[in-house]
């Protein structure tokens, strides 16, 4: 039996955490769509017995009529492979949630309450268990509920939660549970959603879980390749244990990079758009990368820097370049001098030393930068946010 | 540091060079191109390189431009310094870049100490800022001062430049940027990002689009809420629409049950009906002989039979008709009798119409022939009396061609003679009054210089003695005023000796007196020694009384000679001065004038004389021609007829001239055109009369043809009529009779033919009358009609049984409702026993039934209405999400510029707080050294320079005590240029007082110092290589001299 497991899609979500160029969050959410779509299609070419969505499908304070006529479409087309839904987080079964209030395709199940509820295919010896979320937390936990019944039928699950065992940095959980609590016998497959990479709950159990993790990226926190999870199981090993293997199938159509550049070698635009397009020769380089310049260079270098960014930008479907260079310049034997410009130079240095925060030391080096670059009579450019999407 | 000697391997034209430097002040001189400025350009290699970049190895031009010239392979050299605390060093430097090396050695330990100096970010060993704690940007733009620097001072505002260049050297070290022009590019800045107040500017601008975002935001999060309000209105609709389906179903289930009621009763009444359908069909199968009898073609028959009889009767009646007829028409032809060999024609109309225009047009041609007759009579009368008139005038002809003109020419010729002489004799009379009257206003000149041919030499020479004259006086009175003056003084001198001479006198008495009584010979000496004096005294007395009688005899000589030059006048100045007393004026310019205006006037009445002369001539020839004229015209106007006897008269004649001569052309004009008219008039008359003529031929022939046409048509008759015209009259009267006999003939011959064919067509209708009739009571099957009525009657009787049997037919199908009997029977047995029907009937139910789908009609539209205004909430702006990113994006782009608004702030702030600081704290020091230098430089002549908190500089001005700020616009330029020297010297001073005195190094910066000032500026640059080293290059001998003369060593470029 072969399923398609994926999850935390957030159609419709807002990219304004993501630091994005105005227009260009658009553009991702039709990725988010392209790359649904391409997965559905990807299930029913397999051909899949069924599709697992793990929660997080769409932002429902944001979903929009059209993204619910485009989901309606979308099952429709792989139908009659049957399409499970478990509500999560972000897009709870409530009274107003499209769930709720729009009609489905006949292929399209979605479980509406926080409680175990069980769907058999008729074509194929499979139950499909799931719950939903009925707000940002369920009203009742229904992990450790689970009984699959011994009917020579394999039994599968999906939901969304946080499994503590299996908790990344940086996310917030959701519904948590114990991977010990969520297996049950019987069960050969829990499919699971929340996390945004593709994760094993770790643990010796019956039961194999799994994050699918968000098929594509939501900005720049969601570096590098993503997947949805191809899953099938073999029940002639037997209806109490049967062989399950997940295969992780690259999904994303839009990835995200952040890398570091150091600038202090460069003497001109032209090596940074020079440096700047070789990031693009690297193969599978990511289609939206955040470039952070560091070190000390030339004004020529800063000056530069719009026009090097638009040289390289055609590489990429978005190109966002942070300046965090310094001025090249020896301060410290500048600092030594018994001028005015060795008096200020001397005063930052000692300011940037017992600078409070980040923030604090980057003004007074950027204080420092632009009252030398002053001294010798040259203007930086100034600092900011650049727009490079071709 | 002191730099004792430099070996140049080779540097720009030097190459193997060794030049030794003394402590203190040492001058290098050297004509110009001769390696000063690049000797001093060697020095700030060696100690600090040739990078441009501080941080990079980056070379700058330098090392382009002072590549050897001989061999660049030998790019370097070494240099040797030491410092103020004994120790020494040796730089040794190879520039090439391909083999660039620095290595530097301790002369005191003997050995490289290379490796103790920190490796700069440009490559360049740091040993030259370790060891004069300053930098190179600070080393060359405070210790070296050029011309350059001191000639873009320029003569305005120099002091403010000082100032400026003050401030930098202080704030940056080199002498580009000051903290005035760096805070000002980050005022530039600023401006660039955009302060609160400043509009069209990023910041600004940022902060409006978050402003109008965060609006945008709220507008859309309130529409959101609205949204959700519809939505949730909606989702009550729907459940509303779900309760009224269902109430729907209810009483469709109910509806079903009362049709199944329905069914049963249907069921037994079709039943019914069946039965009597079954009784009429066994009375139909007794009528079915005349089953299929054609009862409706029992209307055609009676026609058929009716059309028969009707056609027999008719073809009875036309023949009839047609026997009488044809009785009739022999009658007629018996009556008509035998025809005419050639049948009566009338006579053709082309001829009739031919003979009677010709006829029309012979009498027009006859008409018109007698109104020319009397044209041509008339014509002729006129042409006689136009003759004898132009008779009576006299002959134009023979007088010009155009009378006209000539008249007018001579009446013109002869009123432009008039004219020209009354011209002439007009300008005449002018010319003369105008040399009258400048004959008149010479007068008095003429009289004053009229006698004097050449004035204006006369003048120079006048001019001439009088200059030679006045020499001569002055040179006179100078003379005697020197004599006078010396006399004065002789006089003045004269008292003085008799005083001295009678004291010296008087003490020699005493003296000898003395002597006498005391008889100290000493006194005798003394005695001696003042009787020498006394007759110094005397002598010096005598010749003083010489000198005022020479002197007042050479007086007297002079007062004579200057009486003498002031006597004695030449005669041009006799004659000039004569010429002023009479003309009144005071000087000689202004007799030349007054001259001057003698030959004008004088010219100008000479000039007027030619002219009046030369018109004399035109008007006295002007005057003798009219009278020829007028002879001439005389003669011409008496062959027309006309006299004159003045010159007034020659107009008026040719006036009248003119005028008879109009007549007489006039009268030949008619005379012409009245011959014109007659002859065309005859010649009209002559054609008319051909014209006559042949008409009359044509006309006979016409009528012959009409009288061949007529006998050959046998009337016989037309040779008794002359008149062609009765002849034809009388043919046609005979024509007409013989036509109407035969119209009555041919009238009767086509009633009989046309009688014929009715009688045929007759005929044939009854034939196919009859056909018809037998047709049907064949198709019958009867013999004949009577039989056909009887058979239709029982065939009416089977038709009313069946129409009965049909009618109960389509009574069951109307209760069967198209269904089958069986299958309702069926339907019935599948219902099964019915409970008892609910209460209200079927109508009520569906009452019901239609109210409740309307009820969910209403509810789907106001759901789908609630869809819409969704629908049109989505559609009505934009979308959460991007109204979010985007105040996102604006949020980023105000951040950032605000952080680099506050950077920027924050650097100025300090910026303006350290210069101003450091500004305060050295402006005293420096102004204390410099100002005893200026004292020193100008002698004293300024001796107190201010400098202000911000470096502003300022001169006490020598014994006012004011302060000028602005001296550039009072002193000279060499005087600026000592303020800017001392300055400077005095900054170098105070960069070395605190830690290792640096070299200075000066390029000829005394371009504006007078002799003075420059060696003044010696002995102080003397006393400051005392302190610390100061290379001097030069090209002048002038500085080399100054240096001499304070001992200072002297090195000469070759």
């Amino acid at each position: 039996m072969r399923i398609l497991h994926t999850g935390d899609i957030h159609l419709d979500a807002s990219f304004a955490d993501a630091a994005l160029p105005p227009g260009l969050g658009a553009r991702c959410r039709q990725s988010l769509r392209d790359v649904l779509a391409a997965m559905l299609h990807r299930a029913a070419a397999w051909p899949a017995d069924a599709v697992l969505i793990a929660g997080d499908l769409f932002a429902h304070d944001r979903v929009t009529r059209d993204t619910v006529a485009f989901l309606r479409g979308a099952f429709e087309s792989i139908a009659p492979i049957p399409v499970f839904i478990a509500p999560g987080d972000r897009d709870p079964f409530v009274p107003t949630s499209p769930y709720a209030t729009e009609a489905w395709p006949a292929n399209v199940h979605v479980f509406q309450r926080p409680a175990w509820h069980s769907h058999a295919l008729c074509d194929v010896p499979l139950t499909v268990h799931g719950f939903a979320f009925d707000g940002p937390e369920p009203s009742n936990s229904p992990i450790g509920t689970l009984a699959a019944p011994r009917d020579g039928r394999a039994h599968v699950a999906v939901g969304h939660g946080s499994a503590r065992e299996a908790l990344p940095d940086g996310v917030r959980p959701a519904h948590p549970f114990a991977a010990r609590d969520a297996a049950a016998p019987g069960l050969a497959y829990l499919a699971l959603g929340h996390y945004p990479r593709v994760a094993r709950v770790p643990g010796d159990f019956a039961t194999v879980m799994y994050y699918a993790g968000a098929p594509e990226g939501h900005g720049f926190a969601d570096t590098g390749p993503r997947h949805c999870l191809e899953v099938e199981i073999d029940p002639s090993c037997g209806a109490e244990a049967p062989a399950v293997t997940v295969r992780p199938v690259p999904s994303a159509r839009l990835t995200y990079g952040e890398t570091a550049l150091d600038a202090g070698g460069l003497s001109g635009p032209e090596e940074l758009s020079a440096a700047l397009r070789a990031l693009a020769d690297v193969p599978d380089h990511p289609q939206v990368l955040r470039v952070r310049l560091r070190g000390a260079c030339p004004p020529a270098v800063q000056r530069g820097l719009a026009a090097a960014q638009a040289a390289a930008a055609s590489a990429f479907v978005h190109l966002d370049l942070i300046d965090e260079t310094t001025l090249d310049a020896p301060f410290g034997e500048i600092a030594m001098e018994d001028t005015s410009l060795g008096a200020f130079v001397r005063r930052l240095g000692e300011e940037i030393k017992d600078a409070p925060d980040a923030a604090r030391r980057a003004m007074l080096e950027r204080a420092r930068d632009l009252g030398v670059a002053a001294f010798r009579g040259e203007s930086l450019p100034v600092r900011g946010p650049r727009d490079a999407t071709p | 540091m002191r730099i004792d000697r430099v070996q140049i391997a080779g540097y720009g034209r030097f190459h193997d060079v060794a030049l030794d430097f003394a402590p203190g002040l040492q001058v290098v001189i050297g004509p110009n191109e001769q390696g000063k400025t690049t000797l001093r350009c060697f020095i700030g290699d060696m100690l600090y390189g040739q990078k441009r970049s501080a941080t990079r190895a980056l070379y700058d031009e330098a090392h382009q431009l002072r590549l050897p010239w001989d061999d660049p392979d030998r790019y370097g050299g070494t240099l040797a310094y030491c410092l103020d605390d004994g120790r020494a060093f040796e730089v040794a430097r190879n520039f090439d870049k391909r083999a660039e090396s620095t290595r530097v050695r301790d002369l005191v330990a003997d050995r490289d100490v290379t490796d103790e100096f920190a490796l700069l970010a440009n490559r360049e060993l740091n040993f030259a800022h370790a060891h004069l704690g300053i930098g190179k940007e600070v080393f060359l733009g405070t210790a070296t001062i050029s011309h350059f620097s001191l000639e873009d001072l320029g003569d305005r505002d120099a002091l403010a430049e000082i100032r400026n260049k003050l401030a930098t050297l202080a704030d940056a070290g080199d002498d580009t940027h000051s903290a005035d022009s760096c805070l000002r590019l980050l005022e530039a800045h600023i401006g660039a990002i955009g302060r609160a107040d400043m509009r069209g500017r990023p910041l600004p601008e940022a902060r409006e689009r978050l402003a109008r975002l965060q609006r945008e935001y709220e507008q859309a999060l309130l529409a959101q809420r609205q949204a959700d309000d519809i939505a949730a209105a909606r989702l009550e609709v729907l459940e509303r629409a779900a309760a009224a389906r269902a109430r729907k179903a209810r009483l469709e289930e109910d509806a079903r049950l009362i049709g199944a009621h329905e069914r049963a009763a249907r069921l037994r009444e079709a039943a019914a009906i069946q039965e009597r359908i079954d009784g009429i069909t066994q009375q139909v199968f007794g009528l079915g002989a005349a089953r299929d009898f054609p009862l409706d073609k029992t209307p055609d028959l009676q026609r058929a039979e009716t059309a028969a009889n009707t056609a027999r009767q008719a073809l009875e009646r036309t023949r009839a008709e047609l026997r009488q007829l044809r009785s009739q028409a022999q009658g007629e032809r018996h009556q008509l009798g035998a025809t005419e060999p050639l049948p009566f024609q009338e006579v053709p109309e082309a001829l009739e119409s031919r003979h009677a225009e010709l006829a029309a047009y012979l009498q027009s041609v006859r008409t018109r022939i007698g109104e020319i007759q009397q044209l041509v009579e008339a014509a002729r009368v006129r042409v006689a009396e136009a003759q004898k008139t132009l008779g009576e005038l006299p002959d134009f002809t023979r007088v010009a061609s155009d009378p006209v003109e000539w008249f007018t020419q001579l009446a013109s010729s002869f009123s432009v003679a008039l004219r020209s002489r009354d011209e002439e004799c007009a300008l005449r009379a002018r010319l003369r009054a105008e040399v009258a009257e400048r004959r008149a206003a010479l007068g008095d000149l003429e009289d004053l210089f009229g006698g004097i041919e050449h004035f204006n030499a006369v003048a120079r020479e006048y001019e001439l003695s009088k200059r030679q004259a006045k020499d001569q006086g002055v040179r006179a009175e100078s003379q005697l005023h020197g004599l006078q003056t010396r006399a004065d003084d002789a006089r003045e001198r004269f008292p003085g000796l008799v005083l001295l001479g009678v004291t010296c006198g008087a003490f020699v008495l005493v003296l000898l007196t003395t002597y006498f009584v005391t008889g100290n010979s000493a006194l005798l000496i003394a005695a001696a020694a003042t009787g020498l004096a006394t007759a110094y005294f005397a002598g010096q007395l005598a010749v003083t009384r010489l000198q005022i009688k020479g002197l007042d005899r050479e007086i007297a000589a002079a007062r004579a000679a200057v009486a003498e030059i002031a006597a004695a006048p030449g005669d041009e100045i006799a004659l000039i001065e004569d010429l002023l007393a009479q003309s009144g004026c005071q000087t000689l310019r202004e007799l030349e004038a007054k001259h001057d205006q003698y030959r004008e006037a004088h010219a100008r009445l000479r000039a007027s004389a030619d002219v009046l002369a030369g018109q004399e001539e035109r008007a006295r020839e002007a005057e003798e021609r009219i009278p020829q004229l007028l002879q001439r015209y005389r003669e011409t106007f008496a062959q027309v007829g006309e006299s004159i006897e003045t010159e007034a008269d020659v107009k008026e004649a040719a006036g009248r001239a003119i005028a008879r001569y109009q007549d007489f052309r006039e009268r030949k004009r008619r005379a012409h055109d009245s011959r014109m008219v007659w002859e065309k008039h005859q010649a009209e008359l002559r054609r008319l009369q051909d014209a006559e003529a042949q008409c009359r031929e044509r006309i006979v022939k016409v009528e012959e043809d009409i009288r061949r046409f007529m006998r050959e048509r046998g009337f016989t008759d037309e040779r008794h009529h002359d008149d062609l015209a009765d002849a034809i009259k009388s043919y046609g009267k005979r024509v007409n009779r013989h036509r109407e006999q035969r119209a009555r003939v041919d009238v009767l011959e086509e009633k009989i033919i046309a009688l014929e064919t009715q009688a045929k067509r007759e005929e044939a209708a009854l034939e196919r009358h009859d056909t018809a009739l037998g047709a049907l009571l064949a198709q019958a099957g009867v013999a004949n009609a009577r039989a056909w009525h009887a058979m239709a009657e029982k065939a009416r009787e089977y038709e009313a049984l069946w129409a009965r049997r049909t009618a109960a037919e389509e009574q069951l199908q109307a209760v069967l409702r198209g269904e089958d009997l069986n299958a309702l029977r069926r339907q019935v047995d599948a219902d099964g026993p019915l409970p008892d029907p609910p209460a209200g009937g079927a109508e009520s139910l569906r009452r019901d039934i239609e109210a409740a789908a309307a009820e969910i009609d209403g509810l789907t539209r106001e759901a789908h209405g609630l869809q819409v205004r969704l629908a049109e909430h989505a559609a009505a702006g934009r979308a959460l999400n991007e109204i979010e990113e985007d105040r996102a994006a604006a949020a980023r782009l105000a951040g950032a510029l605000q952080r680099e608004l506050d950077a920027t702030a924050y650097a100025m702030a300090l910026i303006e707080n350290i210069a101003t600081d450091k500004h305060a704290r050295i402006a005293p020091r420096l102004a204390a050294i410099a100002s005893a230098h200026l004292g020193e430089i100008t002698e004293g002549a300024y001796t107190e320079l201010v400098l202000g908190r911000d470096l502003a500089v300022g001169v006490k001005i020598p014994g006012t005590g004011h302060l000028n700020e602005a001296p550039e616009k009072s002193l000279s330029k060499g005087t600026v240029d000592q303020i800017y020297f001392a300055l400077r010297l005095a900054l170098v001073e105070a960069l070395g007082e605190t830690g290792e005195s640096i070299p200075m190094l000066l390029d000829d910066p005394f371009a504006n110092y007078d002799d003075a000032r420059l060696e003044r500026t010696m002995r102080l640059l003397s006393r400051i290589g005392a302190r610390c080293q100061v290379l001097l290059f030069t090209c002048r001998e002038d500085v080399a001299r100054a240096a001499e003369a304070v001992q200072a060593p002297i090195l000469r470029l070759a």
